[in-house]
């Protein structure tokens, strides 16, 4: 079976399809991104948001036929995610009494909300990017852009040689650079940016 | 299901990644300097955003994070995969789902109270009007909307709530229009006309909308009054307001526009500016945004810069000009609550004026202060059990009386 390549302009399409690997993509560039936005607002445990970002990823299975486009299923699953967490501390809040402060997160609910959507959305850009890579070289990639490690670092942790490093750092690079001459999008830019990576 | 917060959010992202990718067109520019301008949570969060090694930091959590569980977890969940269809994980996610949706349940219960109501305040000043009557029609306790009854210069009375949007006079050189939004808007002029008045007003747990003849924007809070000319023919702009409204007032510098207000004057000639005074207040306080403000109280008068806030405790003596807290003066304006150390017996003239109830204080009620805030939308049960949260004091209500009674240890 021919391996399909989901991007943000099929995965709706694909999803409506009822292709498993357009769901997988989804799972797999915000499942993190998502589950990070929900435990920032709740403040509790990863098992809790994990719950809460299953039930959002269930609904979107779910409802995957009244989707119009890529940019209307991220709209569900961050206001699912949202109403979700915000409804859990409210709950929390009524069983445990709480001295003086409502919480620090009503205070600005909205505000609140707001950045750590626009900060998951940029870091599910660069998840994006890099879901492009191997599973080897991805590591490379954030261990060298990321983490910042030497190549040496690199090397010693992942037991492989100084020159395989740089191989792939270099392969990496120029991956994501042939990838965006193919779709319409500028991950490449968009890594480069946001990591600041000096190509 | 919509939430325009977050379309705004997802939008300012791509926004930010495009200024990066240096492919920002002119007015994507335009929209990202708006929302960088329009607050100071704005301008922190684009800072914040700009902090590369909190966003490495938190590229690296998501990166040590194990989907490939999560799409087994899933794929069972919703019956994906059919080669393990009955596995007992497929349960253990169903029932937290189905407690879930309980939580949710209950966080939408609503108060539901019968009865009479009883009525302490009264705000007809202006109008001397009833509407209480209009816009309470049981004796369940719920957030405020958009009331107001407008009446014109004959005296005659227009219910807003239940007038039809469009023109609502008759008047060739004044038209008086109503949108579905909830804003009134006045346009026309009147040539050598004597001066003729409006006046709109709100009941408890009503606010309204209206732009004055020369622009001028009026937001009007719940328990509150304005009379305004239909047209401003004078030499200023003069107004009378009972209660609170925040103003964005257009410019014009050779009209000055003035707001009276319990023989107080507020006078500008172009800015936002919000006038708090209620009668059950103990002070007037006039919250500058933008431009520059004077008030006189009759015995002073004092210059207030952006950012600051005068405040008039008697109009006989001098006023107080402090730094202001813009988020929690303007939270009303953007249908929020917003307390930042403030006593229960404060925040409960405003959950009366809002949710138009009446509230009765059983005990000393000194040192109980609260912070905190909540969309104005939510009920009144949501609000009062946050405020028992810490057991301090407990609500009694009976109709539309809230009782608040002081826990003793």
């Amino acid at each position: 079976m021919a391996q399909i390549e989901i991007d943000d302009n099929n995965c709706c399409e694909y999803l409506q399809a009822g292709k498993v690997e357009a769901y997988h993509y989804l799972i797999r560039i915000y499942f993190p991104v998502l589950c990070n936005y929900a435990q920032t607002i709740i403040d509790a445990d990863i098992q809790t948001a994990e719950d809460i970002i299953t039930d959002a990823f269930l609904k979107s299975w779910e409802k995957r036929n009244d989707f119009k486009d890529f940019a209307h299923i991220k709209n569900f699953l961050y206001i699912t995610v949202k109403n979700a967490s915000f409804n859990f501390i409210r709950n929390k809040q009524r069983e445990k009494a709480k001295h003086e402060i409502f919480s620090e997160s009503y205070l600005n609910e909205e505000d609140f909300a707001f950045k750590e959507i626009v900060h998951a959305e940029l870091m599910a850009e660069v998840r994006k990017a890099i879901d492009m890579l191997p599973a080897k070289m991805r590591k490379v990639f954030i261990l060298s852009y990321v983490e910042q490690l030497s190549n040496a670092e690199i090397a010693a942790r992942l037991n492989i040689s100084d020159q395989t490093v740089r191989n792939q750092k270099s392969k990496s690079l120029s991956i994501l650079r042939s990838v965006t001459k193919h779709i319409s999008s500028t991950h490449l830019v968009v890594v480069l940016l946001l990591l600041e990576i000096k190509a | 299901m919509q939430d325009p917060k977050i379309e705004e959010a997802i939008y300012i992202a791509s926004l930010i990644k495009k200024e990066r990718e240096n492919v920002l067109s002119d007015q994507e520019k335009t929209h990202l300097e708006q929302w960088k301008n329009r607050s100071d949570a704005s301008k922190r969060i684009y800072a914040d955003l700009k902090d590369l090694k909190n966003f490495k930091e938190g590229l690296l959590k998501l990166e040590a994070y194990d989907y490939e569980q999560q799409i087994q977890k899933l794929s069972i969940a919703a019956n994906i995969n059919e080669q393990i269809e009955t596995s007992s994980e497929a349960k253990i996610v169903q029932i937290k789902r189905k407690k879930y949706y309980l939580r949710t349940a209950i966080a939408a219960m609503v108060l539901i109270a019968l009865g009479v109501y009883l009525n302490k305040y009264s705000h007809n000043r202006i109008t001397s009007l009833q509407q209480k009557n209009i816009v309470r029609t049981n004796n369940v306790i719920v957030p405020g909307g958009n009331h107001a009854v407008l009446t014109l210069a004959d005296g005659k009375k227009i219910i807003l709530d239940t007038a039809s949007d469009g023109l609502l006079n008759k008047d060739i050189n004044i038209a008086i229009m109503k949108s579905g939004d909830a804003v009134l808007t006045y346009s026309g002029t009147i040539k050598n006309g004597v001066m003729t008045y409006n006046s709109i007003s709100t009941p408890r747990g009503g606010q309204y909308q209206l732009m004055l003849a020369d622009g001028t924007k009026v937001w009007l809070n719940a328990a509150s009054g304005l009379k305004y000319p239909v047209a401003f023919t004078g030499k200023y702009r003069e107004v009378t307001l009972e209660g609170e409204a925040y103003f964005e007032v257009m410019k014009n510098k050779k009209k000055p526009f003035v707001v009276n207000v319990n023989g107080m004057k507020v006078k500008v000639y172009g800015t936002h500016f919000n006038v708090m005074a209620y009668a059950d207040e103990a002070a007037i306080k006039t919250t500058l945004l933008e431009g520059s403000v004077m008030v006189n109280n009759g015995a002073d008068s004092v210059l207030i810069k952006p950012g600051q806030q005068a405040i008039d405790k008697n109009s006989n003596s001098k006023m107080e000009v402090r730094t202001a807290d813009i988020d929690e003066e303007l939270a009303w304006t953007k249908g929020e609550f917003l307390f930042r150390s403030i006593s229960i017996t404060e925040i409960m003239k405003q959950v009366a004026r809002w949710y138009d109830a009446d509230v009765h204080f059983d005990g000393d009620m000194s040192g109980i202060l609260f912070s905190g805030g909540m969309r104005r939308q939510q009920s009144i049960r949501e609000l009062l059990e946050i405020l028992e949260a810490d057991q301090r004091i407990k609500f009694v209500i009976k109709d539309r009386l809230i009782t608040v009674e002081r826990i003793k240890k």
